[in-house]
């Protein structure tokens, strides 16, 4: 199942939100609309946690963490690391990084078992990650693109990449990752998957200017919903479409 | 899409070429003005007639090329449109209407500007008249040439509209075939293009297109006329229409043949036409549909003829059975083609680039198995379970919905705030809402975090009750001696004594009722301060080198109060504090009654300026509205005037070379040397001395003499001061030829003695004003004769600058008197004036120079060697060398001392005796000097002196 959103009226809730599968990040916004969304969904299950990284509500651009801990960036103060701490399960650790490049949403993308890296990235800022995520790293670019983090979103069930990426580049990344990937757009053609797209292993989020046709992309690839109980992967296209769509558009 | 790109349906309308011309010069009649009367001025009349001519002629224009432009052309269409505009409209006619139309445009175009050209020579409003009706007609004429083009034309873009609208590039399937074999009834089955359907041969006579669907795409069908088998030169239009479409669609072919032969033709004939046409079907998906299955079908042939079809088969030909009649099998005909035709496509754009743009967002890419770990997803028990039910129930019965933050917000409104708390897990959640201090002594909270700090704390406490027990704090504190005793003791004395010292001071401050100044804190004696110690009991002998001692020393040798840095800062009152001023209506005022009626008097006071609505000191008033120097702008010499900007470079440099040619010209006397006595003609007589500026034009020139005069005005005037009074009411060129001859000793010494003089009381002529009459009179350059005299007249009234000259109401002297009566003689036609003054010479040019420029009263020749020979030497020398062809007339001993260095080829001389009575006989009498003058000056092209000019002085004003 994925949920459309929006953050005051933008579409790019990738920026203000970080979901993974043991908690759940949102930036404090003008209104509660936006929290709530998350909040109805995920309450039950993961704590929907209000926080701010520096004063900043970008949080989904700052932070990085999967089910195994959260990284913040040295901007973070001394009260929103107890903040977030207080708020988080006891199981997940919290690292505050000493990273140059401290948007880390950008420069990193992960799942619960593999993370790909901006290829600047400091080589302490990767020990820590591989401590407090407990993931693999690889120093990676998609599509000639150095920030992963923005260019693609990943869970443990599949992922999304940035449409210029090349099939070869997708099935190395595929096999470095272990999880399928398609590449494809949100927000009706937008490149920038990872400020478009929030998912974890069962729900996702997109800005409400996604179309239908990338819903049922995203939600195939990610297994969400109705896709998990059924197990098998529907998302084998279709030959005859696949021809139609070949002579259409190319 | 790809086929806007050829609709034909938008051309406009041609009309004939009646119609045609009718549009124009119905426009032409409603745009352009329609009244003008023949005693407008012919420029105007002119105007009009053009404007019609040109507004025809570009009506014209503008229709004609719409024409070109609109009309495909040949070249740049597909091949398709191109090959079947070629088969139904002849592209050798179609191009040559087109070109019959852009040559009648040009054409149109050349009328205009002759008939343009020849407007300029009509001279009355019936020949412009007649010029406009000839060009119109002559353009109306080249039209109605083109008749038959637009006729034709029109014909074309009406069959062009109405062409169906084939996209050549899309996905097409073609059918053709024998005429009457079932072509359109199978487009008719598979599209909703209801094209006629009639069973005799060539129904359809052009081309149909009709659009199915299928696999989420769309086809276009295209129905073709039957084809006969004969050679491709042997075919008709509507043959040739489908041979077209068969040779440039890329399309799937379908070949429809009638195996019953009951559309009139055999099945080998069918063949035949097959085999003839093949060629066509190169590189196309192809595919055999045997139709009417309903009344034969394939097996129910001979053996002999299956085997063709069966050799078909071999060929990798697709043959299909079907009926448009019983209607089967004509989807899987039409599904076969399309399948045919996508595969083909599809093949061809995988070859292409940009096919990877696509391909990549349509492949899932399944990972490799890389290692043996398993990488399992996470999703929480409750989600699952959530999952399933909403399963089962098919999204009946949620289990009741939460109250979000969002409704929280909504309900509370205002009230509402974000409790970040809210969602804090921790292990006891009554903790959730401590006040915990982010800073705590000085420190952040966090520095005192520490998971061990119990454990710690335990230790510390455990140490500290061991250090307890072994007694480490049970140490005797009583450990006075008697030293230390003693030391307070004595403390407690000196304590209780400066105490009392105090009191004392202060009691006998109160005592006193005057108010006293305060002084600076007086500085303690040592005497008194060792006697008070050695009272209280302590040893104050040899205390030289004590602290006190040692800082009166210090004190004495310098001082340790410095003057403060900064001043106090006070108000007038002397406050230091700042103090809020009572406002200027209320200081001295007792009380509000006081008040109210200090203000009643003061408008009393002012009731009567009130009521004459005078001006006070405190209206506003522009004293000057527009400032002079704001408003009026002077000119320097450097700035240019605005014309000086447009004007051609080659002038400048004209200009510039004669000036070359001039200036050596000016500057050396040689040529004039050369020409030993006979007079030289020459324009520059006195050289200028160069300004820096070469003026250009004569604007320029005029600006550059008025700020050089300017210049030397307010010079001259600075320099009055250091003459003291002497150099005033000078000439410009005198001023500035002489300028350095006044900063001179001989001048100053000259200058102060006169001044001193006058201010002694001495009476001095002529008046200051009037010593230099003689450079006022004319321009130093202009001088063309020089009469030299001793010094002034020494009477009141009669001296002037002039030598000889004296002013009006005194008779003239006995000198002048002999001078009138040699001129008498001399010039034919004198009248001897009754005046004196000769200011009528001095004005064409005759200097009458003193020797002396002036005289005490009464006492003749008295400035003799007071410097004034020394100056007037200078003036005559300047002439003598800048100067050329002036003619001296040295009259006396002196005069002629005076001019024995003039350069007598360069000048004229003339010397006889003085004009004075005791002399006057001795020579000057009949010396004829002023006709010889004349004579000299006349042979050097020189203006005369006109002898007898000579006005009183009432016509020109001396001052």
């Amino acid at each position: 199942m994925a949920v459309r959103a929006q953050f005051e009226s933008s579409n790019d809730i990738g920026v203000f939100a970080r979901v993974t599968n043991a908690y759940c990040l949102v930036g404090i916004g003008g209104s509660e609309n936006f929290y709530s969304t998350f909040e109805s969904e995920l309450h039950d299950h993961i704590p929907v946690i209000h926080s701010s990284i520096g004063d900043c509500r970008i949080v989904g651009r700052l932070t990085v963490g999967n089910r195994h801990g959260l990284l913040v960036p040295a901007s973070t103060t001394d009260s929103e690391l107890q903040h977030i701490r207080n708020s988080l399960p006891d199981n997940v650790r919290l690292r505050r990084c000493e990273e140059r490049l401290s948007a880390l949403g950008n420069v990193i993308a992960c799942n619960d078992y593999v993370a790909l890296i901006h290829p600047d990235l400091d080589k302490e800022t990767e020990q820590i990650l591989t401590d407090t995520l407990n993931v693999e790293c690889f120093r990676q670019t998609i599509a000639d693109r150095v920030l992963v983090g923005s260019y693609s979103v990943f869970t443990n069930q599949g992922g999304i990449v940035h449409p210029k990426t090349s099939v070869q580049e997708q099935e190395e990344l595929s096999s470095l990752l272990q999880v399928p990937l398609v590449a494809g757009t949100v927000n009706r053609g937008s490149d920038v998957i990872g400020a478009g797209l929030l998912a974890n292993d069962w729900i996702g989020f997109c800005g409400l200017d996604t179309t239908a046709h990338e819903i049922s992309v995203i939600e195939s690839v990610f297994k969400l919903g109705q896709h998990n109980l059924t197990g098998a992967t529907t998302t084998a296209t279709n030959k005859t479409i696949k021809d139609a769509l070949v002579d259409a558009l190319a | 899409m790809a086929s806007s790109q050829y609709n034909f349906k938008k051309i406009i309308t041609i009309p004939t070429a009646q119609d045609f011309i009718d549009i124009i010069l119905s426009k032409t009649q409603r745009k352009t003005p329609t009244v003008v009367h023949k005693q407008y001025k012919i420029a105007r009349i002119r105007n009009f007639y053009l404007r019609k001519i040109k507004f025809t002629q570009q009506s014209f224009h503008d229709k004609l090329q719409a024409i070109l432009t609109e009309f495909p052309k040949l070249e740049e269409v597909h091949p398709f449109y191109a090959d079947l505009m070629n088969v139904l409209y002849d592209k050798n006619h179609y191009k040559l209407a087109l070109g019959q139309l852009n040559i009648a445009k040009n054409l149109i175009d050349n009328v205009s500007k002759d008939y343009a050209r020849m407007m300029k020579f009509a001279d009355s409003l019936y020949r412009c008249k007649c010029l406009k009706r000839a060009a119109l007609g002559r353009m109306a004429t080249i039209v109605k040439r083109q008749a038959q083009s637009l006729q034709y034309l029109e014909q074309v873009r009406q069959h062009l509209s109405r062409l169906p609208s084939i996209d050549p590039n899309t996905r097409t399937l073609l059918i053709c075939g024998y005429p009457n074999v079932g072509k359109s009834s199978f487009l008719n089955k598979i599209t909703r293009a209801d094209v006629e359907v009639q069973p005799y041969a060539f129904t359809t006579k052009s081309l149909y297109v009709g659009h199915t669907d299928y696999k989420y795409l769309r086809w276009q069908v295209v129905d073709t006329p039957g084809i006969l088998d004969h050679s491709l030169e042997d075919r008709n239009t509507i043959e040739m229409q489908a041979i077209t479409a068969l040779a440039h669609l890329r399309a799937a072919i379908l070949y429809v043949m009638d195996i019953s032969e009951t559309c009139g033709y055999t099945l080998e004939e069918q063949l035949n036409l097959f085999n003839n046409i093949k060629v066509l079907f190169t590189n196309k998906p192809l595919i055999i549909a045997l139709n009417k299955i309903d009344i034969k079908r394939l097996d129910e042939l001979s053996p002999e003829k299956r085997a063709v079809f069966e050799q078909f088969a071999k060929d990798d030909v697709k043959i299909v059975e079907m009926s448009t009649f019983s209607e089967e099998g004509v989807i899987e005909v039409r599904n076969e083609a399309c399948d045919r035709l996508l595969a083909h496509r599809v093949d061809i754009k995988l070859k292409s680039r940009k096919v990877n743009d696509v391909l990549n967002r349509l492949h899932v890419t399944q990972p490799l198995k890389r290692d043996e770990r398993v990488r399992a997803p996470y999703i929480p028990e409750g989600v699952i379970q959530r999952l399933e039910s909403m399963q089962v129930n098919n999204g009946q019965d949620q289990p009741a919905k939460k109250k979000t933050e969002r409704d929280l917000e909504v309900e509370l409104e205002e009230d509402y705030h974000l409790d970040l708390r809210k969602t804090w897990c921790l292990e006891n959640n009554d903790e959730r809402y401590d006040v915990i201090p982010e800073i705590y002594r000085n420190k952040n909270i966090a520095d005192y975090i520490d998971p061990e700090i119990m454990a710690k704390l335990e230790e510390l406490e455990h140490e500290e009750e061991a250090r307890d027990q072994a007694g480490f704090y049970d140490l005797d504190e009583s450990e006075d001696d008697e030293e230390t005793t003693a030391i307070r003791k004595l403390a407690k004395k000196i304590r209780y004594k400066r105490q009392v010292i105090i009191g004392e001071s202060r009691s006998k401050k109160q005592a006193r009722r005057t108010p006293s100044v305060p002084r600076p804190k007086k500085p303690i004696v040592r005497e008194h301060l060792e006697s008070t110690m050695s009272e209280l009991g302590i040893d104050m002998d040899n205390k030289e080198d004590s602290h006190y001692v040692a800082k009166m020393h210090e004190t004495r040798s310098r001082s340790l109060s410095r003057p403060a840095t900064k001043r106090k800062r006070e108000d007038s009152e002397g406050n230091v504090r700042s103090s809020s001023k009572v406002p200027r209506d209320k200081s001295g005022v007792r009380d509000v009654k006081m008040a109210t009626k200090a203000r009643k008097i003061n408008k009393l006071g002012q009731r009567k300026m009130n009521l004459d609505a005078r001006l006070g000191e405190s209206d506003r008033r522009i004293f000057t509205e527009k400032p002079k120097h704001l408003y009026c702008q002077k000119r320097m010499a450097t700035q240019k005037s605005i014309t000086s900007f447009f004007r051609k470079k080659r002038e400048i440099s004209d200009v510039d070379e004669n000036e070359d040619v001039k200036e050596p010209a000016a500057t050396t006397p040689k040529r004039i040397k050369t020409a030993s006595n006979t007079p030289v003609a020459s324009p520059f007589r006195i050289s200028q001395p160069n300004s820096p500026i070469v003026p250009k034009t004569d604007e320029e020139k005029r600006l550059a003499e008025r700020v050089e005069h300017n210049r030397v005005v307010a010079k001259m005037k600075l320099e009055a001061k250091t003459t003291r009074g002497l150099v005033v009411n000078m000439g410009v060129s005198w001023y500035k030829a002489f300028e350095k001859e006044f900063s001179k000793e001989y001048f100053q010494k000259l200058a102060n003695f006169i001044a001193d003089e006058r201010e002694k009381g001495v009476t001095i002529y002529p008046p200051s004003n009037h010593v230099f009459t003689f450079t006022r009179m004319c321009e130093l350059n202009e001088v063309k004769v020089v009469i030299l005299g001793q010094d002034p007249y020494h009477g009141p009234n009669q001296a002037h600058g002039l030598c000889f000259s004296v002013r009006k109401n005194v008779p003239p002297p006995p000198s002048l008197q002999n001078m009138y009566k040699e001129l008498k003689a001399d010039i034919p036609g004198f009248v001897m004036p009754t005046h004196g003054t000769l200011l009528g010479w001095a004005k064409q040019g005759v200097l009458l120079l003193n020797a002396c420029l002036t005289v005490e009263k009464s006492k003749a020749n008295s400035h003799k060697g007071k410097g004034w020979e020394k100056f007037t030497d200078a003036v005559v020398q300047y002439l003598n060398d800048r100067s050329a062809n002036i003619v001296f007339l040295l009259w006396g001993r002196d005069a002629q001392n005076k001019g024995a260095r003039i350069n007598k080829q360069r000048h004229h001389v003339l010397a006889t005796a003085h004009p004075s009575p005791l002399s006057a006989y001795n020579g000057f009498m009949g010396c004829k000097h002023f006709s010889k003058a004349n004579a000299y000056l006349k042979a050097a092209g020189l203006p005369e002196i006109d002898w007898s000019n000579l006005p009183s002085e009432d016509e020109f004003p001396l001052d």
